[in-house]
């Protein structure tokens, strides 16, 4: 299903239209998006090539494996993921995106979408013209800079999860990351909810489900985490970090 | 000890608070399940609920329709009959319905719970129900014996001392008793006619097995009840020291129940008398050591359910108050309610229909709903009022993505009255049942039940609801 396929749904549309006037430099997400250290003019130009398009909904998909590369996207609000489909047919998760990250970026090389990027719940995106961009940021060296900030952001993450670790150990880290990167948002760092399901998770962090239950059980009963339905506090964030491995801020 | 003083200005409270209403053993409530609700709903809430971080664990009730004999008073789905091999059909198709369920839930999606309600549950022999035991076993997870609480309505008149060793052989490890009522005329007018004898050698045939959590229910408002005679029911339940009570109001809705028709409504208590009844009764209780847990029930200082209440962990549901941690539930048999993710269904309540759809592979769903976001909101404040008794706006509003007191600035207003009348404690962050409040929990709920007409409460007395006392 594409985003096409979204119903006429009026309180939707409702939120669309909030969603087409909104702009850059009113959009609570410039501080950490493409935006930074660009001056207003130079934010006006950016925004000629931005489109923002209707909400997606769960599973909605933007764009698929093999789909020519147009638009790169930033999450401007819910969540996506993008996933690769193997010789065999099965689905795995590379990566959740958050409000103020892009995603598509890995169309560069080929032209063409490596992963499939699907929502996770109502969630919207701000759509950037790949070309247009490209010509823009060799005009405006700040917006060249944040780019390739951001892609480089992406591919640390994605490379922290390649190496070989224990379970406990991929989940303290992913669950760092989240926090580290809501904290980024101005959301709280130490409880958020965890939208994606946990077999989305366990597919993510390469585990079964059941593991990926009996982690966040074995964190809860050493009073790491306190887990209320699907939102979870970081009680003890030092005591998570030993845990991930990494006692440093990464 | 409850004072006099204390024990006047309740029974106006309840005077003036006495209104109809749902019990809130679901929020919304069952007159609200709807038939456009499928299995394919169904299926859709079960994989949600498979999908959460930490999914719930599960919990079964399961309804056996069969009785020896009919009580007038009985508003349960029940089939009154002595015939042999009608109880085996019915299990046949309740294995089928196991299967298909069982299926649906994770393999780690651990069963912690089973109930048996009904009916009478012990129209089954020692022998179907270690039999349906072991259906489930094979198809369920259990937890371990020491986690697994096993519950069942016990009808003292259809078992002896050796049957209460049987069941309790097979595990089950809560037993609750339908007392009703010990006075002889009582029992005549409401046909159930046990002796006060029957009931204690069931109590004691448990205790003697090991099972110490006893509960005795009790009914106030039943024809042929005066004030004295109930006070001394009481006294004799009160000698016999069951670890918990349940004491139900009586509605009288004879458009709605058959059975109850066959009740003279002339040998009704008054309302009045039922008031006062009602809150002697409350005293009695408390003098004798009981802790009122909310709505219906009564635990023993050191009975769990009582511990849930200082301590929380108290989860309400259709079998009333449990300590339990919150599970899913999946209602098994006919007219059984499940409880699973966001959603409330029940399965038909017509035996025939219910094996036509199972023989067919399909799961005997009859009607349901699934809950929108404000129902989820207004349920989860229902539930942690009727559990906790601390409403904490910061935590429902970050829970529900809301500013608790914008979303129910109406309510709010509302509930000042209550306030006025010390029933809750406002603050800035949130509200408090008071000990008095807990008495009239159902007002308060009320409160948050957008499905009642906020006109007029006069309207809902009208309605097919019972009475809150």
């Amino acid at each position: 299903m594409t985003s096409a396929h979204i119903g006429l749904n009026m309180e939707v549309l409702g939120v669309d239209v909030q969603q087409v006037k909104s702009r850059c430099s009113q959009c609570a997400l410039d501080k950490i998006c493409l935006p930074v250290g660009l001056n207003h003019s130079e934010m006006g130009r950016l925004e000629e090539i931005i489109k923002t398009t209707k909400p997606y909904q769960v599973d909605d998909k933007v764009y698929e494996a093999g789909g020519r590369l147009n638009n790169i996207y930033a999450v401007k609000s819910g969540m996506f993921k993008s996933y690769i489909i193997d010789a065999e047919g099965n689905e795995h998760i590379v990566a959740f995106h958050l409000p103020g990250e892009l995603f598509g970026l890995d169309a560069i090389h080929a032209k063409r979408y490596i992963t499939t990027a699907k929502a996770i719940g109502t969630s919207t995106v701000c759509a950037i013209e790949y070309d247009s961009l490209t010509a823009l940021s060799s005009k405006l060296p700040m917006l060249q800079k944040q780019l390739f900030n951001l892609m480089s952001k992406e591919f640390s993450s994605a490379q922290a999860l390649l190496a070989e670790q224990s379970a406990d150990r991929k989940l303290a880290g992913f669950l760092l990351s989240l926090s580290t990167r809501f904290k980024q948002r101005g959301y709280s760092e130490t409880t958020f909810n965890l939208v994606m399901q946990r077999s989305d998770i366990a597919n993510n962090l390469n585990m079964a489900p059941e593991t990926v239950s009996r982690m966040f059980k074995r964190l809860k009963n050493e009073d790491i985490i306190e887990l209320n339905v699907n939102e979870v506090t970081i009680v003890n964030m030092q005591q998570l970090q030993m845990l991930s491995g990494c006692l440093s801020s990464c | 000890m409850v004072s006099p003083i204390h024990r006047k200005q309740l029974q106006e409270l309840i005077q003036k608070y006495q209104v109809n209403g749902p019990r809130y053993t679901s929020y919304p409530s069952a007159l609200k399940f709807d038939e456009s609700f499928s299995d394919q709903d169904y299926y859709a809430q079960v994989k949600s609920s498979n999908q959460f971080v930490v999914p719930k664990p599960l919990s079964v009730y399961i309804h056996i329709p069969f009785c020896a004999s009919l009580c007038y008073y009985c508003g349960c789905n029940k089939v009154v009959s002595r015939k042999k091999g009608i109880a085996n059909e019915y299990l046949e198709s309740l294995y089928k319905e196991i299967e298909l369920q069982a299926v649906l839930y994770e393999d780690d999606r651990l069963l912690e719970q089973i109930h048996f309600g009904g009916g009478t549950p012990t129209y089954l022999t020692s022998e179907q129900l270690e039999e349906l035991l072991g259906v489930l076993a094979q198809h369920f997870h259990l937890a371990l014996p020491n986690k697994l609480e096993l519950g069942i309505e016990v009808d003292p008149r259809s078992v002896n001392d050796d049957t209460i060793a049987e069941i309790i052989a097979l595990g089950f490890n809560r037993i609750s008793i339908g007392v009703q009522d010990f006075d002889p005329e009582v029992q005549v007018a409401i046909n159930r006619v046990q002796s006060r004898e029957q009931v204690i050698s069931v109590v004691e045939a448990a205790r003697r097995n090991g099972v110490k959590s006893v509960s005795l229910d009790l009914i106030y408002g039943l024809p042929k009840q005066t004030k004295a005679s109930f006070k001394h029911t009481i006294d004799e339940v009160v000698a016999i020291r069951p670890a918990r009570i349940a004491l139900y109001h009586y509605a009288h809705m004879p458009n709605q129940i058959n059975a109850q028709r066959l009740i003279d409504e002339s040998t009704l208590p008054a309302s009045s008398e039922k008031i006062e009844m009602f809150s002697e009764t409350i005293g009695r209780l408390i003098d004798a050591g009981y802790i009122y847990i909310g709505m219906d029930h009564f635990a023993l200082a050191d009975d769990s359910l009582a511990q849930a209440l200082t301590n929380g962990g108290l989860q309400r549901n259709f079998q009333g108050y449990s300590t339990h941690a919150e599970c899913d539930i999946i209602g098994l048999g006919v007219s059984a309610i499940s409880n699973v993710n966001q959603s409330f269904c029940q399965n038909t309540k017509s035996i025939t229909t219910y094996k036509e759809m199972l023989a067919k592979q399909k799961l005997p769903i009859e009607k349901g709903i699934s809950l929108n976001e404000d129902d989820q909101i207004r349920a989860e404040v229902i539930q942690r009022l009727m559990c906790d008794g601390i409403v904490d706006y910061n935590k429902i509003g970050r829970q529900y993505n809301i500013h608790f007191q914008y979303y129910f600035d109406d309510e709010l207003l509302s509930l000042e009255p209550l306030a006025k009348d010390d029933l809750i404690q406002l603050s800035q962050t949130g509200f408090s049942v008071t000990e008095r409040g807990r008495f009239f929990l159902r007002n308060i709920a009320m409160v948050f039940d957008v499905y009642l007409p906020k006109v007029s409460l006069q309207a809902v007395s009208q309605s097919s609801y019972s009475k809150t006392l």
